[in-house]
């Protein structure tokens, strides 16, 4: 015998949508972002190089022509279930970061998006890979939150690995139209 | 990651959200546009509202015995930026910021791909979120979330409604945040 209530629940569960019955998805989950499935060996190289916590110091100059230099602490997370590298800076004992980068693949290109400190984001897209110093070349794609154009906001990243321990970063951007550049000298941090 | 599904009300839902994107096409959503049409609200104020989620959340379980995940929300780029971190196993990330007068996000997903998004509006207590673009996506027909819904409860508890699409298909998801304090993981 069925009940009035169950030939109801039955005449209902016919004409529901199959993604009303089904109680829980997994999000992406078969489409799972394994190293296998990222194409972009630069990114790949990145994810295995830079994972954890660097310190070092930072300026507003170049190596061969620094201003002060100060400390920072750079955190490098995974995201995205292995696509995305969260790269923090930590300035003095604040707990938020001064600034984000996040690298991520783009089928077999790589790119970035800096939240930068000046309050506007720059996506760049991977340029150039020099064999020799191993130094990732980024160039400026696009921003947002650019309220004008003689603001400062990067235009270029360097990321170079100087040992598999030691790496150095510079930001170049422009202010006014002039070149204004932000080095960075981290080495992996012994608590990793 | 497992997503709850919102079970009855998904018919109805997915009509409000075709009906929104016969409102806004795709053309209307270039991401360079700071000012663009059919967008409403205060979206300075609608900011300002997702910066006061800055601490530590924690997602109500999909299910008996089930734990759900530990949210932080934190400030960056001097508070130009806010990120929404997954803790966890895998852990994943949402960045919200500013673009003038407009707010954006991207998605660094699970799924692999990072969907950018532009407010489309901001009134009661809702802050809803319309695709722009996508990268690293593996083919036409892979998940990616199209649209994210922000209910704003009260100060304590909020509602993130996400609608992916899978071959063509809608993928609702809903994820419910309850707040822990206004503290970061690391500070406590």
């Amino acid at each position: 015998m069925i009940y009035p209530n169950t030939k109801l629940v039955l005449i209902l569960l016919c004409v529901m949508p199959i993604s009303n019955i089904v109680a829980e998805v997994s999000e992406g989950t078969d489409e799972a972002a394994d190293d296998s499935k990222i194409k972009s060996a630069e990114f790949r190289d990145l994810k295995q190089h830079l994972t954890g916590k660097w310190v070092g110091e930072f300026t507003n100059g170049t190596m061969e022509n620094p201003a002060e230099w100060k400390s920072v602490e750079v955190q490098y997370l995974l995201s995205g279930n292995g696509s995305a590298i969260v790269e923090n800076y930590f300035y003095g004992a604040a707990d938020n970061p001064g600034m984000t980068t996040v690298y991520y693949p783009d089928g077999a290109d790589l790119q970035l998006t800096h939240y930068c400190g000046a309050q506007n984001h720059p996506r760049m897209k991977w340029s150039t890979y020099d064999k020799d110093t191993r130094t990732y070349g980024f160039q400026y794609l696009d921003i947002t939150n650019l309220h004008n154009e003689s603001d400062y906001h990067s235009r270029m990243l360097d990321l170079t690995f100087v040992t598999n321990d030691s790496i150095r970063i510079v930001y170049t951007g422009f202010v006014n139209g002039k070149g204004a550049i932000q080095t960075y000298n981290l080495k992996r941090s012994a608590s990793n | 990651m497992k997503k709850k599904l919102f079970g009855g009300s998904c018919v109805t839902l997915m009509a409000l959200f075709a009906a929104f994107s016969l409102l806004a096409s795709e053309e209307d959503l270039q991401y360079s546009q700071i000012s663009k049409p059919g967008v409403s609200g205060d979206f300075m104020a609608a900011f300002n509202r997702l910066k006061s989620l800055e601490g530590t959340w924690d997602e109500a379980p999909w299910s008996v015995g089930e734990d759900g995940r530990v949210v932080q929300y934190r400030l960056t780029g001097r508070g130009s930026a806010l990120i929404e971190e997954y803790v966890g196993d895998p852990p994943m990330t949402t960045v919200y910021h500013l673009d003038g007068d407009n707010l954006r996000l991207t998605h660094y997903c699970n799924a692999g791909n990072q969907p950018r998004m532009t407010a489309a509006f901001y009134r009661n207590d809702t802050l809803k979120f319309d695709f722009v673009d996508v990268t690293n996506l593996s083919e036409p027909g892979a998940y990616h979330t199209r649209t994210l819904e922000i209910k704003f409860h009260d100060e304590n508890h909020i509602d993130l409604n996400f609608v992916g699409l899978k071959n063509g298909n809608d993928v609702p998801g809903l994820v419910s945040l309850t707040r822990r304090n206004t503290h970061l993981l690391q500070s406590e």
